[in-house]
């Protein structure tokens, strides 16, 4: 049996106890945790046949080493099963490509935190919820992949809120924010096949969200629902629009995607819309000087400010409840692309 | 009292633990500023190069503009080691 290096600490044998410990020791996120003992820990690993001193990630901004061990103890602590754990080293590898600049996403005042999205046969396997209320309560899988990520930043990256994580208010969806694509009810090719895996691979991808913003747009005509999701996206107040950067994250419920369908809308005709809708004049933004000095700072009054740098920056995956009545837009961080990582 | 053992979940990264020697003065020395572009920041530099020289003697601060959002380039902090011997990092705000 291979040696687990981790140093082990005691605590009183007793729920609340250990939660306290691990609290006090700031371990936490602020809620109960499963106590990572040595065969918990050795049953995760298992589960992915991975040697617990395999290495799988530098993880800013401390650049703690993410082992497999280390992984595994927090994805225990998150209340993962263990057919989970290949999915979170997955969204772990995917958040560390420097192209997702997590060091960034770590540190700023923003609220942004990692927002994943499950493709493929894993989600049935493990039972990523895909359809309604996937963002919400109620899927274990969905919120213990999602809350093993962010205790390995705070564990593994060391990021404490307040000290080193200066979000100005986070939001939270930095607890956990994880949910699968409904694949089987959308009329187009799936985000892992867009970002180059196959159909039949499961993949994780990372986003760098800001939170979410309901967009209400319960009509029939694909003209009127991209009026309506523009409208709403078209707020200069969101990072997008300050670097000109970044990847905006639409989430169609099955309804809204089968009205684009079957009117002949693909997502490149949804995307060139929303990139023509989402600009807006210099003029509309006040010119006062701000302190992050926007992109746009020295923009000619007509000149278009822009939410990311092209059309094809905009994401859109299906997934939710089926009745065409709201969408979920997710904002970008904007110095920050979307990253893939297959499940092995 | 019955006890429950449990691994530490932390990984620290000890290998980063390399100081940089303190400036024991700040008579002649070079500083660094690694500006993110926000405007405060520039003009708190602006302040700390003036207060510097004209309090304790150090050579006029070399700006070396840094992203605002992410990491540096490869390369510059080791650059930033070569050729200061302290360096005004961020505002901490």
């Amino acid at each position: 049996m291979t040696h687990l290096a981790s140093r082990r600490l005691e605590a009183p044998a007793d729920f609340r106890a250990v939660f306290d410990d691990m609290c006090r020791r700031g371990f936490t996120d602020g809620l109960p945790v499963i106590p990572p003992t040595e065969p918990l820990v050795r049953e995760m690993l298992d589960a992915a046949a991975m040697a617990p001193d395999e290495q799988i990630a530098v993880v800013p901004p401390e650049g703690g080493p993410a082992s497999a061990e280390k992984v595994a103890i927090n994805a225990v602590m998150a209340g993962c099963l263990p057919e989970y754990f290949p999915v979170v080293v997955a969204a772990l590898r995917a958040v560390t490509q420097p192209q997702f600049n997590l060091l960034g996403i770590q540190t700023t005042t923003n609220p942004v935190g990692p927002v994943l999205v499950v493709n493929g046969p894993v989600r049935q396997r493990i039972g990523v919820q895909c359809g309604r209320g996937c963002m919400g309560p109620g899927f274990r899988a969905n919120a213990t992949i999602g809350r093993a990520l962010r205790l390995v930043l705070l564990n593994i990256g060391g990021c404490p809120p307040g000290d080193v994580d200066k979000a100005i208010h986070g939001m939270p969806g930095k607890f956990a924010f994880c949910f699968g694509e409904l694949e089987e009810e959308s009329p187009w090719a799936p985000l892992h096949v867009e970002q180059g895996c196959d159909a039949r691979e499961s993949a994780v991808t990372a986003f760098g969200g800001q939170g979410t913003q309901n967009i209400y747009a319960a009509m029939l005509e694909p003209a009127d629902i991209v009026h309506i999701l523009a409208d709403g996206m078209r707020c200069y107040g969101n990072n997008g629009y300050l670097r000109a950067c970044g990847s905006p994250l639409i989430v169609l419920s099955p309804g809204h995607a089968r009205i684009f369908a079957d009117a002949g809308w693909d997502k490149k005709r949804i995307r060139d819309e929303l990139f023509e809708r989402t600009k807006i004049p210099r003029r509309n933004i006040p010119s006062a000087p701000q302190l992050s000095v926007p992109v746009y700072t020295d923009y000619g009054p007509d000149e278009m400010c822009l939410l990311c740098t092209s059309p094809e920056d905009i994401r859109i995956v299906v997934a939710g409840g089926p009745e065409a009545y709201h969408i979920t837009y997710i904002p970008s961080f904007g110095t920050t692309d979307p990253c893939t990582a297959k499940v092995q | 009292m019955q006890t429950i053992q449990y691994l530490d979940p932390t990984s620290p990264n000890t290998e980063r633990l390399r100081y940089v020697p303190a400036v024991s003065a700040l008579t002649g020395k070079r500083i660094a500023f690694l500006n993110n572009g926000w405007a405060s920041f520039t003009y708190i530099g602006e302040r700390m190069d003036t207060v510097l020289r004209s309090r304790f003697g150090t050579a006029p601060m070399v700006t070396y503009p840094i992203p605002t959002s992410c990491a540096p380039e490869p390369g510059l902090l080791d650059r930033v080691r070569e050729a200061a011997d302290a360096a005004v990092v961020g505002m901490a705000n």
